[in-house]
């Protein structure tokens, strides 16, 4: 997975003036499953035709409806999704890619949040959400509070929870928090979808601060 | 005392149950063309259109499931019914506007009674409004395929998978043709006799 932006900023084929930037995220091939996120805001309404515009037919997503506790989802054929989801940045999603061979698929915009300013998601308690990064931060689950960073980690109380996919073993990698501290680390990367449990009401809150 | 308490305790039982049940709840994606799926759904003979080829976007998809494990053989024509321990699930998709033609393309559908272990499909497929409306000229099922489990929870959706090979459409009758053929058997009964 490459990294655009922050993370990456010195890259030469990443522009910074406008806070843009790219990710680059392998879709496993041959039946397998991907769990991502959308880290970028492509200004054009953030739709599968354009997020996901490497997939072949035969491919498909699902987003998490937390609300009902269940995925929705959008195959394509044709060259046409049956319904062509809206995700904005942050949102985590699965991706099945519908071909053999494995998929790089170049995730492109500009960073939704302005610089100096934050963004802030509403984790009510006890209830699974899909995220990713709304800043396209690495970091360690176990880091710091520090909202110029990744920054989930410390923001969640005991008792909360995370996983994140091993696209290889195609199987969930998880941990929870309990005494202040989590039972493993987990390493984030921009792109990247996480599973969240919070174990109670709280807010994951980012900011953009580029000198 | 000790008979309210139990009345009490079984009373808690009874609503863990209920809340369980209500999360209890399976996933597949109603597609049949996707990766491990590919599942053509064609005309039979007499059905309107060339035999074995696609049928077109004039007809609709839907779902039978069973829970747990069984048959049911490939049918249609007049007067389908849900057999006997299935359900049909709510969720439909239209058939395919572009090539490949008989394929469709629909969102993931929620079973909300299944809980665990082996679940049989059946995927349906009719023209008009529904299935044996009066504007249906042709219906037909898929053979029952058995899935040993489909996802729920937090798991990520799977999909229908080699068990959907696809099916044929035949056609329902019209009443009026039907009274005609009853009315030409007559006919040539009463020659006959006459003879």
């Amino acid at each position: 997975m490459a990294a655009g932006l922050v993370s990456s900023m010195a890259q030469s084929n990443v522009y910074s003036a406008n806070i843009v930037g790219y990710v680059n995220v392998v879709f496993k091939g041959g039946g397998a499953f991907t769990l991502v996120a959308n880290p970028f805001d492509d200004g054009n309404g953030n739709q599968l035709t354009n997020l996901v515009a490497s997939l072949p037919n035969k491919s498909s997503v699902q987003v998490w409806d937390p609300v009902n506790s269940t995925f929705v989802g959008s195959s394509k054929a044709a060259g046409a999704w049956g319904t062509n989801f809206s995700i904005p940045p942050g949102t985590g999603f699965f991706v099945k890619n519908g071909a053999a061979p494995d998929v790089t698929n170049t995730f492109v915009g500009s960073v939704a949040v302005a610089n100096g300013a934050s963004n802030s998601v509403a984790l009510a308690a006890g209830q699974f959400i899909l995220l990713g990064g709304a800043i396209p931060y690495s970091g360690n689950l176990t880091d710091a509070y520090n909202t110029a960073s990744f920054n989930l980690g410390a923001t969640l109380p005991n008792k909360s929870s995370v996983q994140v996919w091993d696209p290889v073993a195609q199987t969930f990698v998880g941990t929870s928090k309990a005494a202040g501290s989590w039972g493993a680390n987990i390493t984030f990367t921009p792109g990247e979808g996480i599973f969240i449990k919070s174990g109670g009401a709280t807010n994951w809150v980012q900011s953009l601060q580029l000198q | 005392m000790k008979r309210k308490l139990i009345v009490a305790m079984l009373g808690m039982a009874a609503s863990v149950a209920v809340v369980s049940s209500a999360h209890a709840q399976g996933r597949v994606f109603f597609a049949s063309y996707n990766y491990s799926t590919a599942a053509q759904i064609v005309y039979g003979a007499g059905a309107g259109g060339t035999v074995g080829a696609g049928v077109n976007n004039t007809f609709t998809a839907g779902l039978w499931y069973f829970l747990g494990t069984t048959t049911l053989a490939a049918g249609g024509g007049p007067n389908m019914t849900l057999p006997t321990g299935w359900e049909q699930s709510s969720v439909t998709a239209q058939l395919s506007t572009a090539a490949p033609t008989g394929y469709f393309n629909g969102p993931i559908a929620n079973i909300s009674d299944y809980v665990s272990g082996p679940i049989t499909f059946s995927i349906i497929a009719y023209n008009g409004t529904a299935l044996n409306s009066a504007t249906t000229t042709a219906q037909g099922n898929e053979a029952g395929f058995t899935l040993s489990s489909i996802a729920s929870g937090v798991s990520p959706t799977g999909e229908f998978g080699a068990g959907a090979t696809g099916f044929s459409v035949l056609p329902v009758p019209e009443p009026s043709v039907i009274a005609l053929s009853g009315l030409g058997a007559a006919a040539l009964m009463a020659m006959r006799r006459k003879k």
